[in-house]
């Protein structure tokens, strides 16, 4: 019979090895859910409302099921806080009439960056301001990384990332991250949730 | 490089964009006339000064940001989202221009 | 001591328990720690570093800094050799190989320099005349000459070993510079509590402060430098960047600089960059870059041992090296002076003082109290010396002759010129200060103001004061609170007397304006003289100020002595604009990683290994990789793609089309919408039903195409070609937010979350059901043709669809990515038996060429729907992009080129894309050509090669007639046969299975 185990875009995850250095430290995680939902045209509220979802630009909302990311008006990225095959299911029956809701699953994959310098690894790569005055805990936004898009969510006041990659630059992005936190030396792990 | 001040996303840089072009323009209704479609998709003006323009977020929110630029100090006055109204400024640019 | 030049004292830079070996040109020497590669060299008494551009003459360092323009040198050697670095800044390290450039055979003796004797060709604008002979000698003749004669160092010739990164950061206010005005900014504005960047040039802080002579706050400068440094680190508000110049200055307050993170080692240390390009988001600038000091322009001031004076005063304050035993000083401001003292106070011989002012001037009092003899009204009129000074010409103003004194180094000061080029390269034209004799910022244009030396600011109290101001104002301007501001940092105010314009001392000999490009006062005379007035210009007949160094010593000069030729004032003949780099920057750096395996980033599908399992060769397209080929052993390429194409129509195959892009589509009027952006009509199209769609862009040509489905009321699914995927989300994005923002639509791409295979030929529905055996109802009233289902597969959703790209039965299967490789071994496993086999890129290119389908190569973006033979499907029920501009005269023309299909008529040859179609192949050109060759291949179906072109009168005027395909570029002109696209099957029975 067939093989239906779920195979990680960057495949066997036990295999990733750092180089025992501790300035970086990268976090493969996996097994949540994930959508893009989006509100019916003038429903924006209502289904902010109704799932709890914030609609501040550049904040995230977090519950002790899910985190919502705003992605553009109207639109957010939903993610399962643990594994939940009915989480896509749930968000579609709670936004009936209010909105819509494509799985996203497996669309992109989570490289958590954490250690004393995930900041300065980050600076490689994304253009943004990541100062600690003007990026904390939730602060969330889309942009590209290196030259692969990224959705990215700071998961704590200090300087921890968790950053959404499409499953297709999965394996080029984890080539740069990689490379470029050799300076610093790092260690991997995976996290399923 | 310049920094364009995405409504939803804030101040991002020009990599992020996608420039499209000549944001004043308004496509006729269907029924309008081969001329005005015309005028619509090939006439362009080439203003030195100030400009609206399209410059899509694709690298981030991916909405169409309507831009108010100086085509000469590459000032940006204003922007907005893609059905804001921005009119042009009356003054100059920054540096007397 | 290491070398004769030596001092016993002194050497702020300098670590004397640490000595360090190096060679240059093959001889070894030893310098200590903190030296660079000119303050070892000129330690042990070398000062000939280097043959100059043109004439090959022999010179030494001018500078102790970045602006150097003689002391060009290559350091390395094999695959790290790096041409063009000047001797003034290479920092030393154990082992530098380091050798000189544009000599041969030796430093010493250079054949070339018999340029000398023919530089009556050499002289300004030497390129152009040259280029004007005949054309038939450039290659052959002169361009070798010129090469070999003029030309600056030699490039490693294998790949850079090194690696080289960008980054990226945000400040409140940007410090450029750590001299005394830097330090004071960057210290006042981070008193504030602002975030502060300061980037210095050099290793280390301090910039032109005398160590010797200097005293800033009651201690020694380099003291309260230090302690300066040590409290700026210690704010968590500063970042603090040594060896980092700013090279650029950009819109929108954007800045650019290099960081040499491991220039001064041999090898980078492991898994460190070599350099590291930041870009910089300043919403404030101060620019603190400090002032160039010039030369006299006198006969043989090119000969080493002349040196400027603030050199000199650099090489005994932070190395303990005197350039020379016994020392001329020539200067026209007080500078001179200030060298004078500090080599006085370092025990080296000053012979001379000679002033070109006249008149009472405060600071030669205090050096003649200390014994040193000063002359006034004296110039210097010509250094003598083989390949080194050994005395000086003196004269007066008129020219007179006044004396020869012997000296082994003439330091001279011909003023200073503030350091303009980052406020130039905002676009600020410079201002003549006419007093300072200098070029100075004028109103800014960006957030940016200047201090100390860079804005005129010579006196060193004045620097302080102004640095610390310009930090303040920098905090104010960014909009930050700028609390209780600390007091500036003092210096005791030392009256100056002003420079005195001296361009050219009198003379007939050589006398360098732009050491680098070998430039003399004659050449710009020349140039003058030959109607090149506008300074731009003469800057590019010259080539004055265009060699690495940016002519930072010489631009000034050059304009004077352009404004005399011309009899004007200088500030109207005004100066040349800069533009970055500010300093030679490698190629390298601003390639950053984006090179090798990380040039751009590659795209996998979620079955790439299943390919590469099955011994998969992979293509590019766009971005991602996908299986072209799958040869087998001993299997060519045209080989595997007749096998593969031929299997499919005979048992089945498989094939990766995940790189499609798909769109999910929601929303009340998301039928609408696709009514609206497809020329055919969606609103009809039953959920469970797919349809093929054509999109035009608003200028009435085709745009895209792909399969759309309608999985309920309010959700579609769209497919588009693998190319356009990103432009077509872009395109609804536009329509949706900026055209009918009214309609309730939402949508987004769903490309990586979908793994996708088409299953094609007759045994694709056994295949299908054995894989899904019990998920699935295959049959064809479950799954008509243009059918599509969602069904439940290993506990996800997957979903099928009946379409057909190749003519066979057939169907698209998708399964989120995860679960992608479980699919395409299920499928694998349930195919051995009927045949399966895996298709590339090719082979599915070969079965829509049969079947005359349209793709990449006929979506020219030139084509109407009409011209692919698509015309009918456009409706006139409803409006959609395009329409109009679709039905203008010249897009319905019926004189247009259509889409035919081609036979090869020919046993021998092949087919090529591209091929012009002309009725006489003997008279094949522009105009006789009837139409092109899209897409061409060896069709196992119709046993020949056959292609798709567009041919003006298209099937109807040419059927069964005979064309030449002709090829120029191959020499070819096959004879074909026209005929109908769609080879093969064309009542599309075998749809059916
Ligand atoms: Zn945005």
């Amino acid at each position: 019979m067939a093989d239906f185990a779920a195979i990680h875009p960057l495949g066997d995850l036990d295999q990733l090895q750092g180089d025992g250095g501790e300035g970086i430290s990268l976090t493969v995680v996996h097994g949540f859910q994930s959508a893009q939902v989006f509100a019916v045209s003038g429903k924006e509220s209502a289904l902010a409302n109704k799932l709890k979802l914030g609609t501040t630009p550049g904040v995230a909302t977090d519950s002790r099921t899910m985190t919502a990311l705003p992605v553009s008006p109207g639109q957010w990225m939903v993610f399962s806080k643990k594994q939940d095959g009915a989480f896509v299911s749930m968000l579609a029956k709670k936004s009936n009439g209010l909105g819509h809701v494509s799985e996203q699953s497996d669309s992109r994959i989570c490289v958590r960056v954490s250690g004393p310098q995930a900041r300065e690894l980050m600076s490689r790569g994304c253009r943004l301001d990541l100062h600690k005055s003007k990026a904390g805990k939730g602060f969330c936004a889309q942009t590209p990384t290196a030259q692969v898009g990224v959705l990215l969510h700071q998961v704590d006041d200090a300087a921890v990332y968790d950053l959404y990659v499409y499953s297709g630059f999965a394996r080029s992005f984890w080539h740069w991250i990689t490379h470029t936190a050799e300076q610093f030396g790092y260690r991997v792990n995976s996290l399923r949730l | 490089m310049h920094r364009i001040d995405c409504p939803w996303c804030g101040e991002r840089d020009e990599v992020e964009f996608q420039y499209q072009g000549d944001a004043t323009k308004v496509r006729p209704k269907p029924d309008a006339s081969e001329d005005a479609f015309f005028d619509y998709t090939y006439q362009r003006d080439n203003p030195k000064g100030w400009h609206t323009e399209w410059w899509h977020h694709v690298g981030g929110c991916r909405q169409w940001v309507k831009v108010v630029r100086n085509t000469l100090t590459h000032e940006v006055h204003k922007t907005g989202g893609p059905q804001s109204k921005l009119p042009l400024p009356r003054r100059k640019a920054e540096g007397g221009l | 001591m290491t070398g004769i030049n030596r001092l016993s004292m002194g050497g702020t830079r300098i670590n004397r328990s640490k000595q360090i070996n190096f060679t240059f040109d093959g001889k070894s020497y030893s310098g200590f720690e903190g030296d660079t590669l000119a303050s070892a060299l000129l330690a042990h008494g070398v000062t000939l570093m280097g043959r100059s551009f043109k004439y090959h003459r022999p010179r030494g360092c001018l500078t102790a800094g970045s602006e150097e323009p003689n002391a060009i040198v290559e350091l390395r050697i094999g695959v790290r050799r790096e041409p063009n670095t000047r001797a003034t800044i290479a920092e030393l390290y154990d082992g530098l190989e380091a050798s000189s450039q544009n000599r041969w055979p030796s430093l010493k003796f250079d054949v070339q320099s018999v340029n000398q004797l023919l530089s009556p060709w050499l002289t300004a604008g030497f390129y152009y005349k040259t280029f004007m002979w005949p054309a038939k000698f450039w290659e052959p003749i002169y361009e070798k000459i010129i090469r070999r004669s003029a030309g600056l160092g030699r490039a490693a010739v294998e790949a850079d070993p090194d690696t080289y990164e960008h980054s990226h950061a945000h400040c409140d206010v940007l410090v450029v510079g750590a001299g005394p005005a830097g330090l004071a900014a960057a210290l006042s504005a981070a008193h504030t509590g602002a975030r502060v960047m300061l980037m210095e040039e050099q290793a280390a802080a301090g910039g032109m402060v005398s160590t010797l002579l200097d005293e800033i706050d009651g201690m020694p400068a380099s003291e309260w430098v230090d302690s300066a440094m040590a409290e700026l680190a210690a704010m968590s508000n500063v970042t603090i960047m040594t060896r980092t110049t700013v090279f650029g200055y950009y819109d929108h307050n954007v800045l650019a600089a290099l960081e040499r993170v491991n220039d001064h080692v041999s090898t980078p240390q492991e898994n460190q960059p070599r350099q590291r390009m930041w870009t910089i988001r300043a919403k404030e600038v101060v620019l603190a870059c400090g002032s160039h000091e010039r030369a006299l322009t006198f006969d043989n001031n090119d000969m080493p041992g002349v040196m400027l004076s603030c050199a000199v005063r650099a090489f005994v304050e932070r190395f303990g090296v005197t350039p020379g035993k016994r020392v001329v000083i020539c200067t026209n401001n007080d500078d001179g002076y200030k060298t004078a003292l500090a080599l006085n106070m370092a025990g080296v011989d000053v012979a001379l003082v000679a002033d070109a002012r006249i008149g009472s001037i405060p600071a030669a009092n205090e050096v003649r109290a200390k014994g040193i003899r000063v002359e006034t009204g004296m110039l210097p009129q010509k250094a003598h010396g083989a390949h080194t000074t050994s005395a000086l010409s003196l004269q007066r103003a008129d020219g007179s002759f006044v004396e020869k004194i012997d000296c082994d180094c003439i330091a001279v000061s011909g003023g200073y010129s503030p350091d303009v080029h980052l406020v130039s390269q905002t676009g600020v034209a410079p201002l003549w200060d006419d007093e300072l004799l200098g070029f100075v910022p004028d109103i800014p244009k960006r957030r940016e103001r200047s201090a100390g030396a860079g804005k005129g600011s010579f006196n060193l109290s004045a620097c302080l004061t102004d640095g610390h101001d310009a930090g303040l104002d920098a905090v104010k301007a960014a909009g930050l609170k700028s609390g209780k501001a600390s007091a500036a940092p003092k210096a005791s105010r030392v009256e100056m007397t002003p420079p005195l314009a001296v361009w050219r001392c009198p003379g007939n000999g050589k006398a360098f304006v732009d050491f680098q490009n070998d430039v003399t006062a004659k050449d710009i005379h020349l140039a003058h003289q030959e109607g090149f007035k506008s300074v731009e210009h003469a800057k590019r007949y010259t080539t004055l100020g265009m060699a690495t160094d940016q002519g930072k010593t010489s631009n000034v000069t050059g304009i004077a002595l352009l404004a005399t030729a011309r009899g004007e004032a200088i500030p109207d003949v005004g100066t040349t604009r800069f533009r970055p780099p500010y300093s030679p920057v490698a190629i390298g750096a601003f390639a950053g990683h984006e090179r090798g395996m990380e040039f751009q980033p590659v795209r996998r599908t979620a079955i790439h290994e299943c390919g590469e399992k099955l011994g998969a060769v992979f293509v590019e397209t766009g971005q991602w990789l996908r299986p072209q080929y799958y040869p087998k052993p001993g299997e060519g390429v045209m080989e595997a793609i007749y096998r593969e194409s031929k299997q499919v129509r005979e048992t089945a195959g498989i094939c990766d089309v995940s790189t499609l892009g798909k769109i999910e589509i929601f929303g009340e009027d998301a039928g609408e919408f696709l009514n609206r952006l497809y020329i055919n009509g969606w609103k009809m199209l039953a959920p469970g039903k797919a349809r093929y769609g054509l999109m035009l862009r608003e200028d009435g040509y085709v745009f895209d195409d792909g399969t759309t489905s309608r999985l309920a009321d309010d959700h579609y699914f769209m497919t588009t070609t693998t190319a356009n995927a990103a432009r077509v989300l872009a395109h609804m994005e536009h329509a949706s937010q900026v055209l009918w923002p009214d309609l309730d639509v939402q949508f987004c791409s769903a490309t990586e979350q979908w793994c996708g295979v088409a299953v094609a030929g007759p045994n694709a529905r056994k295949i299908l059901q054995a894989a899904f055996y019990d998920d699935l109802d295959m049959s064809d009233e479950a799954l008509p043709f243009m059918g599509v289902r969602t069904f439940t597969w290993g506990g996800t959703t997957a979903r099928i669809f009946r379409i057909s790209f190749s003519g066979e039965l057939a169907f698209e299967v998708n399964v989120p990515w995860s679960m992608g490789e479980g699919m395409w071994n299920a499928i694998w496993e349930a195919g051995q038996d009927h045949g399966l086999i895996p298709y590339g890129t090719e082979a599915l290119s070969v079965l829509r060429i049969e079947k005359g389908h349209v793709a990449g190569n006929e979506l020219d973006g030139r084509t109407t729907a009409a011209d692919m033979g698509l015309g009918k499907m456009m409706s006139y029920k409803k409006p959609f992009i395009g329409q109009k501009m679709a039905a203008r005269e010249g897009m319905v023309d019926a004189g247009r080129a259509t889409l035919v299909g081609l036979k090869l008529k020919e046993t021998e040859g092949r087919l090529r894309g591209g091929a012009h179609l002309v009725v006489d192949k003997d008279n094949a050109n522009a105009e006789t050509s009837l139409g092109w060759v899209t897409s061409v291949c060896y069709s196992p179906a119709v046993g020949c090669w056959i292609g798709l072109a567009y041919l003006k009168g298209g099937l109807g005027k040419f059927e069964g007639q005979t064309l030449y395909a002709v090829n120029p570029l191959y020499d070819e002109a096959p004879a074909v046969e026209v005929c109908s696209a769609h080879f093969f099957d064309p009542k599309g029975e075998r749809l059916n299975g």
